[in-house]
């Protein structure tokens, strides 16, 4: 629909709107305000029942028709599994209160909408019917509480000591990524090293850092246990895997971490959602400003072998640095 | 208004005593709640990174016991205002005045002691933490000031006297406080730092 | 402090001794009195009036912010079209039609704020916690007329300059509505600058208002009930006020904290929010602090404050539903006990804004454990509204109407809470249109639900005319279709991943479908907002040429506010004696009555038996 359209659409909508608000209004001005026969009782509650219950149950089902079109591929991490296991299990319990709950609120408007000579019952409420909401709420809970109290648990836990260390850090508005080269320690880092040649402010007299990669790419291996360590430049970000179902913030000052293993390699995925410019995009999910929307980067999952041939390519961030400082006294 | 209308007063002189000090006590209430978020952010920061330890001057010291001692100047103000003494009254109410100025004059050497050891608002988050939550206290005593000038005035003019002793109580209530909640963040600061 | 004071010395003076001899009143005296137009209808200290200033600025920014949403809904609709009308409403910030990112942002964070705490805080609290305590406790006025005053003021106050940032060359606040540090506290980023200062300035007014406002309301349902009024007999809405006005006490001085402290790291150079920051190509001093602390003291007012809105709304839809079905509401006690222990419960789960800040996973575990707790008093009310209307004589009065509505999406609302409560699928859902959808059903829709509601029960009371009836049932179609039509898409656009606060879908492959939905979605808001058109008409018109009731009980209710002699009362509301309570609030349809269906509060137990009870007539 192109703008014009919408907007001939939209008034065209508003057109009608008024209309029914005219006659509407012509309507009432003949009418008592407090009158409320039983036939305007009945009326009002058909309406209800039709328009908002049926209409709405019927629009609640193409919605999740429409939604299942849409949803997310499979997650592609264990974890992602365990969370998707418990939105599943959440649409299942909500789902169910949902349908009775609002049943009753409509049916009891259609059976007991006002009539004259009828007359309301006098139930000031039992306490025993309140425990046994209490009671009943407490127990659905617990059905979602125990799996899920598991559940956070084990994603939160700290990695795995052989797990893959990758260093993440946010700025405005893009990612990077260090690994922490064959030591496998990250070299101390300070942000008032930054500068263009440091991006990350790594300290170079640490040894530790001397190996490090820094890298816009990032690649993980398949099947291993990888862990993040996620930080800010400037303002906080969120690094937001949705085809995970995980995200993490990144602080500034305060590092985080989050670790997943990987079910599927990119091409594996594309295989699988039979889109064959599938890739893994990761986004941002806390606002950091005017860049928020195109904060964008990709994860490559990979076999474990491609991502050792991949990161023995990589030079290591101190020898680029040297240089550069070599040339700047030359200078 | 409309004629004959509002037979009673709005407020009944009965329930009015009783409303402006359950009002005051809210207001109190909202008081603490602030400086407890305040000294509970300063509690979860306490330990994290770099945690400056100074120790307070002595000056702060002796504006402790200023600050007490207007709170029993205030209060015997009280005990001559109970017996009708207006005019000593009057007398204790100002000098509690001049002892919560001279509380704040003491505050303000204190502020530029720290300072000039070095220790300043643009400084680590101790530090930050102690000049924006003396300095919030400071605030409220100069409310406290403004209520004992009033006090003072409306004593010396007979607007408050025996009949109407409710203004007396609820300045000495608010004042009391201020002077309670300044021992409280002095010695959580002694214990802190 | 000394205001309060000598105003009740004065307040005391102008009825008793001024009461005989007319002349020689005081300035406040006088004033006290309404006697000029001045004092009567703008800095007046009426309880009632002030209801209805609160009222008029609600609604004023309800159309703000309902404009607001509709400009920046425009452009996710058309996210790479320009919008040429942009240019035209917008100035720079939308030359070629094309709408600048950073005000995208400002857009979202003054519609979130001003919704919050203009509309449905100060415009749901401020009008019907007003108009109701004293009329429904039987007191005169408030507690402090005087501070009630200063509350409005302050208010109107916030909210000039709240109006003001939006229309500065250097942009309103653009870091969303909760403010995060350290965007929030980098003023050399763009708007982030004097509009920043503005919205936070704006918002310590807007606390300290709610905070006078908070002392009167507690102290008057306290002290100045009229004799027989006991707590349990006090109707649900006063209960309601009662509640969430001790929860506000408590919780925004703990705001005013956060923003005291946010103001310090922006103009003082201090560093509690900032720690390690690289930013304009240059590293900042600040070092030590963390943006975490921010996010604790904002939530732990953030999160009551949701509340503080939706508490209130609960105890007016209770007596919507109980007048209206003709019958008692189901479990008072229950009811009151439920809403104090969702209170009590919402000051230990504020971190659940904060799953996935890095916190540590026990105290997360926790706070998912409280936060699931609230679905059981939630649930004690829902059913308990289920069992009130059971077995009733439901009248659909369009209050009524606005009010099963309530229940309804507040039912949708609810348990789309009860996903973000779970830790674990808050990994998922949290920082995605899921929380959008979740917070304008639960909250742009039920809470305002429950305004139209309370407004189409009291407007009698407050203009002494009944609104247009069948304009209410278009209003509320026209209100609740597209409502849901738009903020029930946003539940599945959050489970497929879409996050929020995005000023285009753009960049992202896995975005692109959800385009058409968009679209689909801005359609529905415009309707959404044309419906409230057709209630302003009927407001306007209503306060003029309305109907007037044939009775001064229209709805047939219990409660002191219909015992007034006049349908709008003046200064000081029963021209007579207060009258004296009985019973409770809500003895419809007891089996004892023959040819009437409820007995009033205020009626004495021997006229019951002796003659049909008659209600216009107070009781001496
Ligand atoms: C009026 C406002 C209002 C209300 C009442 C609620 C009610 C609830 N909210 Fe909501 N919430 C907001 C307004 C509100 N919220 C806002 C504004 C935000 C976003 C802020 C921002 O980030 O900008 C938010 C965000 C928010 C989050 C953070 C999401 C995130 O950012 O990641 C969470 C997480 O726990 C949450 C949970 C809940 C829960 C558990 C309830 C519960 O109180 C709901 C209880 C009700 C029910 C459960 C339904 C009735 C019960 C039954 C029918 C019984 C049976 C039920 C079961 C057995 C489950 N809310
Ligand atoms: C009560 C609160 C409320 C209400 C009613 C609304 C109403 C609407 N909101 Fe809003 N919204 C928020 C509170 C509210 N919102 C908050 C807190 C945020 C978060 C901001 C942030 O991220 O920081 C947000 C964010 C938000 C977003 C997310 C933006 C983003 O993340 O990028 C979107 C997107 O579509 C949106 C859309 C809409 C739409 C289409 C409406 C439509 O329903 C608009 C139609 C207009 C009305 C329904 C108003 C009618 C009301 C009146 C006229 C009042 C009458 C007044 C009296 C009777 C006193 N809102
Ligand atoms: Cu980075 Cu949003
Ligand atoms: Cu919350």
């Amino acid at each position: 629909m192109t703008f014009g359209e919408f907007m001939l659409l939209v008034a065209g909508i508003f057109i009608l709107a008024w209309i029914v608000f005219a006659i509407g209004h012509l309507i009432e001005l003949n009418k008592d305000p407090e009158e409320f026969t039983d036939s305007h009782n009945k009326r009002t509650a058909w309406a209800m029942f039709i328009i908002i219950y049926v209409g709405g149950m019927l629009a609640s089902a193409y919605s999740v028709w429409y939604y299942l079109e849409r949803k997310l591929p499979e997650p592609a991490a264990q974890q992602g599994v365990w969370i998707q296991t418990i939105n599943d299990l959440n649409v299942l319990a909500t789902g169910i209160v949902f349908v009775i709950t609002t049943t009753m609120l409509f049916l009891y408007i259609i059976k007991y909408y006002g009539r004259k000579g009828r007359k309301a019952q006098y139930i000031p409420g039992k306490i025993k019917v309140e425990m046994m909401i209490v009671a009943g709420v407490a127990i659905g809970l617990m059905i979602l509480i125990l799996p899920s109290g598991y559940y956070w648990f084990q994603i939160m836990t700290p990695a795995p000591k052989d797990a893959i260390k990758v260093e993440v850090t946010g700025y405005q508005f893009a990612w990077m990524f260090r690994y922490p080269g064959p030591d496998g320690k990250f070299g101390k880092r300070d942000w008032r090293l930054i500068n263009p040649d440091n991006p990350l402010g790594i300290d170079p007299n640490d040894p530790a850092g001397h190996d490090d990669i820094v890298t816009t790419e990032f690649k993980v291996p398949v099947g291993k246990p990888i862990a993040l360590h996620i930080r800010s430049r400037d303002v906080i970000h969120s690094f937001f895997i949705p085809f995970f179902r995980m995200k993490m913030d990144a602080v500034p000052g305060v590092p985080t971490f989050m670790w997943f293993t990987p079910k599927y390699t990119t091409v594996q995925m594309r295989e699988k959602t039979g889109n064959e410019n599938f890739v893994y995009e990761v986004a941002c999910a806390e606002l950091c400003g005017s860049g928020h929307s195109s904060m964008r980067t990709t994860i490559d999952i990979v076999e474990p072998q491609e991502f050792e041939q991949w990161l023995n390519k990589q030079t290591a961030w101190y020898e680029t640095y040297k240089n550069k400082q070599v040339i700047a006294e030359m200078k | 208004m409309r004629g004959n209308g509002i037979q009673q007063p709005v407020v009944p002189p009965s329930k009015k005593y009783q409303t402006y000090k359950l009002m005051l006590i809210l207001g109190i209430v909202s008081i603490v709640m602030f400086f407890a978020g305040l000294t509970s952010a300063y509690i979860v920061q306490r330990g994290t990174k770099q945690w400056l330890s100074y120790d307070l001057p002595l000056i702060f010291w002796i504006n402790t016991i200023i600050i007490l001692l207007s709170s029993l100047t205030l209060h015997l103000g009280y005990r001559a205002f109970k017996i009708g003494h207006y005019s000593l009254a009057e007398a204790l109410v100002w000098l509690t005045f001049a002892l919560g100025v001279l509380f704040l004059a003491g505050q303000w050497i204190g502020w530029n002691q720290l300072t000039s050891q070095g220790i300043i608002l643009q400084g680590t988050v101790s530090e930050s933490f102690f000049y924006i939550i003396s300095g919030a206290h400071a605030v409220h005593v100069i409310g406290g000031l403004g209520a004992l000038l009033w006090l003072a005035l409306a004593i010396r003019k007979r607007k408050v006297t025996l009949r109407e002793v409710l203004p007396y109580q609820l300045v000495a209530m608010y004042w009391h406080f201020v002077d309670i909640l300044w021992l409280y963040l002095f010695v959580f600061f002694l214990i802190t730092l | 402090m000394s205001e309060v004071l000598r105003q009740g010395v004065n307040q005391e003076s102008a009825h008793t001794e001024g009461h005989h001899n007319g002349n020689g009143l005081s300035f406040w005296e006088k004033w006290h009195r309404g006697e000029s137009f001045f004092s009567k209808y703008v800095f007046s200290m009426d309880h009632k009036v002030i209801a209805k200033q609160f009222l008029l600025t609600g609604m004023f920014w309800g159309v703000m912010g309902g404009l607001l949403s509709l400009v920046f809904r425009l452009q996710l609709a058309y996210p790479d079209t320009p919008i040429p009308f942009f240019e035209v409403i917008l100035g720079k910030w939308g030359e070629g039609g094309i709408l600048d990112p950073n005000f995208y942002n400002s857009l979202i964070t003054i519609h979130g704020t001003v919704l919050v705490f203009f509309v449905l805080t100060g415009g749901l609290s401020g009008t019907f916690a007003n108009l109701l305590v004293p009329l429904q406790i039987g007191a005169r006025d408030m507690a402090s007329p005087f501070l009630n005053m200063l509350s409005y003021w302050t208010f109107f106050l916030a909210s000039v300059i709240m109006f003001v940032s939006i229309f500065l060359p250097w942009g309103p606040a653009a870091s969303g509505w909760t403010a995060y540090p350290p965007l929030s506290a980098l003023k050399e980023l763009p708007n982030m600058g004097i509009g920043m200062d503005l919205w936070l300035v704006s918002i310590v007014l807007f606390i300290i208002s709610a905070l006078f406002g908070g002392l009167n309301y507690v102290t008057t349902i306290l002290n100045m009930r009229t004799k027989g009024m006991t707590m349990a007999r006090l109707p649900l809405p006063v209960w309601g006020m009662f509640i969430a006005s001790v929860l506000g006490l408590l919780s925004f001085p703990v705001l005013l904290a956060a923003g005291v402290l946010l103001l310090a790291d922006r103009h003082l150079g201090t560093s509690f929010y900032l720690s390690e920051i690289f930013f304009n190509g240059q590293a900042l001093p600040n070092y030590g602090g963390s943006p975490i602390l921010y996010q604790h003291l904002f939530w732990f007012l953030g999160h009551p404050e949701v509340y503080i809105i939706i508490i209130p709304a609960m105890g007016l839809v209770s007596e919507v539903l109980a007048v209206n079905s003709r019958k008692p509401i189901f479990g008072y006690t229950a009811m009151v006990i439920s809403m104090a222990s969702i209170m009590f419960l919402s000051f230990l789960v504020w971190a659940h804004h904060m799953f996935v800040s890095g916190m540590n996973p026990f105290l997360g575990s926790m706070f998912m454990y409280m936060t699931l707790a609230i679905a059981i008093p939630s649930a004690v009310k829902v059913f308990n509204w289920l069992f009130t209307i059971w077995r009733g004589n439901l009248r659909l009065t369009p209050a009524m109407v606005f009010a099963l509505g309530f229940v309804a999406t507040f039912i949708i609302g609810g348990l789309g809470g009860i996903f973000l409560g779970n830790a674990v699928n808050d990994i998922l859902l949290h920082d995605t249109y899921f929380v959008v959808g979740h917070f304008h059903v639960v909250m742009g829709v039920s809470a305002l639900l429950a305004m139209f509601a309370a407004i189409y029960h009291w407007f009698p009371k407050m203009f002494g005319r009944m609104m247009n009836r069948t304009l209410g049932y278009i209003h509320f179609l026209f209100t609740i279709i597209p409502a849901l039509l738009v903020f029930v898409p946003m539940h599945h656009m959050g489970m497929a991943g879409v996050p929020r606060r995005y000023y285009s879908f753009q960049s992202f492959d896995y975005l692109a479908q959800w385009q058409d939905i968009n679209l689909f979605i801005t359609t529905m808001a415009i309707i959404g907002f044309s419906g409230q058109l057709i209630f302003f008409y009927n407001f306007f018109y209503s306060i003029f040429r309305g109907k007037k009731p044939s009775s001064n009980n229209p709805w047939k209710a219990t409660t002191l506010e219909w015992t007034t002699e006049e349908m709008a009362p003046g200064h000081g509301n029963w021209k007579g004696q207060v009258p004296t309570v009985y019973r409770w609030a809500y003895e419809y349809s007891p089996p004892y009555l023959k040819d009437t269906d409820y007995v009033p509060q205020h009626i004495p137990p021997e006229q019951i038996k002796k003659e049909p009870v008659k209600v216009s007539e107070p009781v001496e």
